[in-house]
């Protein structure tokens, strides 16, 4: 759900641009724009699209992605975590890798799949701690 | 349902399978002396417990498609697009979202902090696979 309602706004056009008046609560959520906004569009279908507005503190660490026909989500990365340079590395060499497509993978699995086959891996550690459990008797 | 989570057998399964072996041993070690042994066993119930947690948290990932939620990874300021981390008490998960996030992919499983001998291992796994014929 949108934080803000829809709301008409007045455009101007002329030639080929388009001016769109921004009053105060809507232009208030673009923070310090330096005069600079960035827009870019997510077309549901053909001829179905929209543009969304970014302020420069949020843009940088925005992401899109597309979620199937009609549908994206827009997450904004609120923290991030340094890699070594090795780790990077080798990181760029598998994706390179998997880009070329030589990159060994497992077949897909769906969570059921990964649940059930890592239920008979970590038995025995499920039922240790069970047994350390203050909550358990211990025998 | 779509199937969705692949994984990477030499970087990520097999360092998970390990990981779940050394906290078997662990447990084991932990009851086999007296000195120490509660110190060990709280290290070993703590590792398990998060170790527990990593693989449940994986499956509510990949039952929410939600891995691209997770921090994303950076190297000296340049971000890693699409490289997330899932990081649970020492154990961390590296996963790669696909474009169109329709699948995605473990990378490496680790302790973290990573043991650079295991790395150099894992780099020389992916170099038998990669390595043209005649050099492998």
């Amino acid at each position: 759900m949108p934080d803000a309602p829809k709301q008409d706004l007045t455009v101007n056009s002329k030639g080929g641009s388009m001016t769109v008046t921004l009053k105060k609560p809507l232009r208030e959520l673009l923070g310090q724009t330096n005069g600079h906004v960035t827009a870019f569009s997510l077309t549901f279908a053909p001829g179905k699209s929209a543009v969304v507005l970014m302020g420069p503190d949020v843009a940088d660490a925005t992401e899109v992605r597309q979620l199937g026909s009609g549908a994206f989500e827009i997450s904004f990365e609120t923290e991030a975590r340094e890699v070594d340079t090795l780790t990077a590395a080798f990181i760029r060499l598998q994706i390179d890798q998997l880009e070329k497509e030589k990159l060994p993978l497992t077949e897909p699995q769906t969570a059921d799949q990964w649940s059930a086959e890592m239920r008979s891996k970590i038995k025995p550690l499920r039922e240790a701690l069970e047994r350390l459990s203050p909550k358990s008797p211990r025998v | 349902v779509q199937a969705y989570l692949r994984r990477v057998p030499d970087s990520f399964d097999r360092p998970l399978d390990e990981a779940i072996a050394a906290c078997n041993r662990a447990f084991e070690d932990a009851g086999r002396t007296v000195d120490g042994a509660e110190e060990r066993s709280r290290v070993a119930t703590d590792d398990a417990a998060s170790l527990i947690c990593f693989i449940d948290s994986v499956e509510t990932h990949v039952r929410a498609r939600t891995f691209h939620s997770l921090p994303v990874l950076t190297w000296r300021n340049d971000r890693l697009d699409r490289v997330h981390a899932l990081e649970v008490g020492p154990w961390r998960g590296i996963f790669l979202v696909s474009p169109d996030a329709l699948v995605v992919i473990g990378l490496i499983f680790s302790r973290h902090p990573h043991k650079m001998e295991s790395r150099l291992d894992e780099i020389a796994a992916l170099y038998r696979n990669v390595a043209p014929e005649g050099f492998a």
